[in-house]
């Protein structure tokens, strides 16, 4: 079953590498422990299998998929802004390229260790209120003489990504559109800066990630560097997938959804686009690859096979399973969907999919790997 | 409770190789102690001494997860450790032997928040207490020897968390954390509409409170304080508001009639998360270190003029003391760190997980 499961998660990384054209065989050679035969050796083993492949099949791969949507976004705000009488169509397709990268960005957005640490709040500060928003992108627009990518990312964090991009893609008002705006040139020169320091970004977090980089890779599969062991780096992406749960079943929907309709959309995470249904669907989605380390040697391997915890395996995917099959059942407008009764229950569903799953997760899971999760960091004391 | 050797031999075998060296040898040469409540991977609760060495020199198990730990002032190498609220008891712990002295209740309606302090005499201990029948925090004060209650004082708020005594005075500083809390909810916080923390001034002399200062963001918990020889507090903060505000880690306070705030641009204070754990003065740098566990990160900040110095990243970070030579820090990892040398030297204790706070104790 192993060398089947590793068989074909070797297939679905390079076809992946391939399809997305991002993967260059010379420079980001996969980097590989040796291969389980058998559930023998330790714990730490396991983890060090779990983490090559997770890294491998997930992150990595995640990073450089980021990477390709942020070049293709900046591409399409250069393009969009060297035409002279751009229309609807065109603003159409540069705020589909900003999709594009943002939902990349979603895949990828629970991992908090590593490059990434020192971008975060640059490639998304979220959440942040509209007010503070404005009033920053406002300052760039007025007071700024030049803007470049290498200027905007000397400035506040909250003019530098992903946020502020959708902010100038989809205004709340004609005079702040791009297409009419009286300043639509100024508008445009700060777009191409933030896609141009986006893609910047992605492309530090490739290479710092990679093997022939800064090969942070292997200071994460070999638990070494920040980490004391193995183990220690397990804890530590675990812990920012807790985060992330909390934050999508919290912040993301909780919040939004209020007590009753019509909620709150502007709290969501895309109001201004209202694509906040689409990065909820795509976080939780990579739960599943968080569990299995993208179809790799996952947790449910290690529950499975060497802890002999088959009943706590069956439930962790089931539960993963429940709440990516829950918010499936939804689509398109964010704001319609917590305006409508029957898509706020399933919201609620999908709430109560995401609490089952953290508290089987804080419990009988971690107990069992003997992983710790924030100790102090959650205590609240 | 179990002495160091039993310890060491139980089942939880939940002290590894950085500890096994060491039985008495280390309790003759060390000079100073740290002491932690901290907890292992089968959820067993403990309180533990080691040096600066590494060697773990004692442990007891406690009946459940400890949060402060006071070292005694009278008695070398005892400390009175606390259970973590909505917790019942305090322990006066024989750290040299590995023993639990004395074991104390709180009194029916009670419950520990986690934190005392002793008198300038040793003579008395005040611990702040939750009376969830009455629905206010309270000054408890015992005799050192007996643990009988001599006196209650109420705090006039909910929620006080830790409580140190000014430097030659008989005044008492309280972070009045302003969170409700009851035990039949254990971790829920009741008030956060209402919550009104304060930092407040209690005269012992006569269990008045002489002083209240309150920010004004309400939803900013006092929680934990230091002090130094000069009578300057510095406090840190919880903050209970939205996730997307940015706002302060800590205050001071040396006798104006406001509280203020320790100063940092948006992009330091950001990735601190909202959250400060243990306050650690250290008057020889003249700096104060804040732990940030939900940043991993400590904090320095300059003591005289309350401006951001540096910022150190160790995960999962919450204890901090003084000892004699050095600002030591533990996190949840089992990891210590002697953050006075260059690089940090550091030591890790196998299946430990430091609690929140670290003190420093004098050995045998």
């Amino acid at each position: 079953m192993k060398t089947l499961s590793m068989l074909t998660t070797s297939i679905a990384l390079a076809l992946c590498l391939s399809a997305c054209g991002g993967g260059s065989d010379s420079t980001t050679p996969t980097v590989t422990e040796p291969e389980p035969t058998t559930p023998t050796g330790t714990i730490e083993d396991q983890f060090g299998y779990y983490l090559t492949d997770l890294a491998n099949n997930h992150i990595v791969p995640g990073y450089q998929d980021f990477n390709q949507q942020s070049v293709a976004f900046n591409q399409a705000a250069i393009s969009f802004c060297s035409l002279t009488n751009a229309t609807d169509t065109d603003l159409e397709v540069l705020q589909a390229a900003w999709l594009s990268s943002n939902l990349s960005w979603q895949h990828i957005q629970w991992v908090k260790v590593g490059p990434v640490v020192s971008l975060l709040s640059r490639v998304q500060l979220w959440p942040q209120t509209y007010v503070v928003l404005e009033d920053k992108i406002d300052k760039q627009l007025l007071e700024a003489d030049t803007i470049t990518a290498e200027f905007i990312a000397t400035q506040v964090v909250n003019v530098q990504g992903l946020p502020a991009a959708e902010f100038l893609l989809y205004p709340v008002t004609e005079t702040d559109n791009l297409l009419t705006s009286d300043i639509k040139a100024k508008r445009c020169e700060l777009v191409s800066a933030i896609s141009q320091n986006l893609e910047n970004m992605s492309d530090q977090l490739v290479t710092a990630w990679q093997a022939s980089g800064d090969n942070y890779i292997d200071t994460l599969i070999t638990g070494t560097g920040e980490y004391t062991s193995k183990q220690d780096a397990v804890e530590e992406l675990i812990t920012n997938w807790l985060e992330q749960m909390e934050n999508v079943k919290d912040e993301k929907i909780l919040i939004p959804l209020d007590d009753e309709a019509p909620g709150l959309p502007n709290s969501a995470e895309h109001y201004l686009s209202d694509q906040s249904l689409a990065s909820i669907k795509v976080n939780i989605a990579a739960f599943q690859a968080l569990y299995d380390a993208g179809e790799g040697h996952g947790f449910d391997d290690i529950l499975n096979d060497f802890v002999e915890q088959q009943s706590i395996a069956t439930s962790m995917q089931e539960k993963i399973t429940s709440a990516n099959a829950a918010i499936d059942l939804l689509e398109g407008s964010y704001s319609e969907a917590l305006n409508d009764d029957t898509k706020r229950q399933i919201l609620e569903e999908v709430i109560v999919s995401l609490r089952d799953l953290r508290d089987l997760f804080t419990t009988e899971f971690v107990q069992v790997l003997d992983l710790n999760i924030g100790f102090n960091s959650n205590d609240g004391d | 409770m179990l002495n160091r050797r039993q310890f060491l031999l139980g089942s939880g075998a939940v002290i590894g190789a950085a500890s096994l060296p060491l039985l008495f040898s280390a309790k003759l040469s060390a000079p100073s102690w740290l002491v932690s409540a901290f907890s292992n991977s089968q959820q067993q609760h403990f309180a533990g001494a080691f040096d600066l060495n590494g060697q773990l020199i004692s442990a007891v198990r406690l009946p459940a997860r400890g949060h402060g730990v006071l070292a005694h002032p009278t008695k070398v190498g005892h400390a009175i450790v606390y259970a973590r609220r909505p917790g019942d008891f305090l322990l006066e712990v024989d750290f040299i032997n590995g023993v639990i002295n004395r074991h104390v209740t709180a009194d029916d309606g009670y419950h520990f928040f986690g934190h005392g302090a002793f008198s300038h005499d040793g003579q008395h201990l005040m611990s702040v207490e939750n009376n969830f029948v009455a629905g206010r925090g309270e000054i408890v004060v015992r005799d050192a020897d007996s643990y009988q209650i001599i006196d209650r004082y109420d705090c006039q708020g909910v929620g006080p968390h830790e409580c140190k005594l000014m430097p030659n005075s008989n005044t008492l500083v309280i972070a009045n954390g302003g969170i409700k809390t009851h035990p039949n909810w254990p971790r829920q916080k009741l008030n956060l509409d209402t919550m009104s923390p304060a930092l407040t001034y209690l005269d012992l002399n006569n269990g008045q409170v002489v002083d209240h200062f309150r920010l004004d963001n309400h939803q900013l918990s006092i929680r934990h304080l230091d002090i130094s020889s000069q009578g300057k507090v510095v406090a840190g903060l919880q903050y209970q508001g939205s996730k997307s505000d940015i706002v302060p880690l800590a205050i001071s306070h040396h006798g104006q009639s406001q509280l203020t705030i320790l100063a940092a641009s948006d992009n330091t204070l950001r990735p601190l998360k909202q959250y400060a754990a243990s306050v650690c003065i250290n008057e020889a740098e003249n700096q104060v270190a804040i732990s940030c566990p939900r940043g991993d990160l400590v904090t320095l900040w300059d003591l005289d003029n309350d401006n951001f110095i540096e910022q150190v990243a160790i995960r999962d970070v919450a204890g901090l003391s003084m000892n004699e030579r050095a600002l030591i820090a533990t996190n949840g990892k089992g990891q210590s760190w002697d953050l006075s040398t260059a690089p940090n030297t550091r030591h890790l204790f196998n299946d430990i997980r430091w609690d929140n706070h670290l003190t420093t104790l004098t050995g045998a």
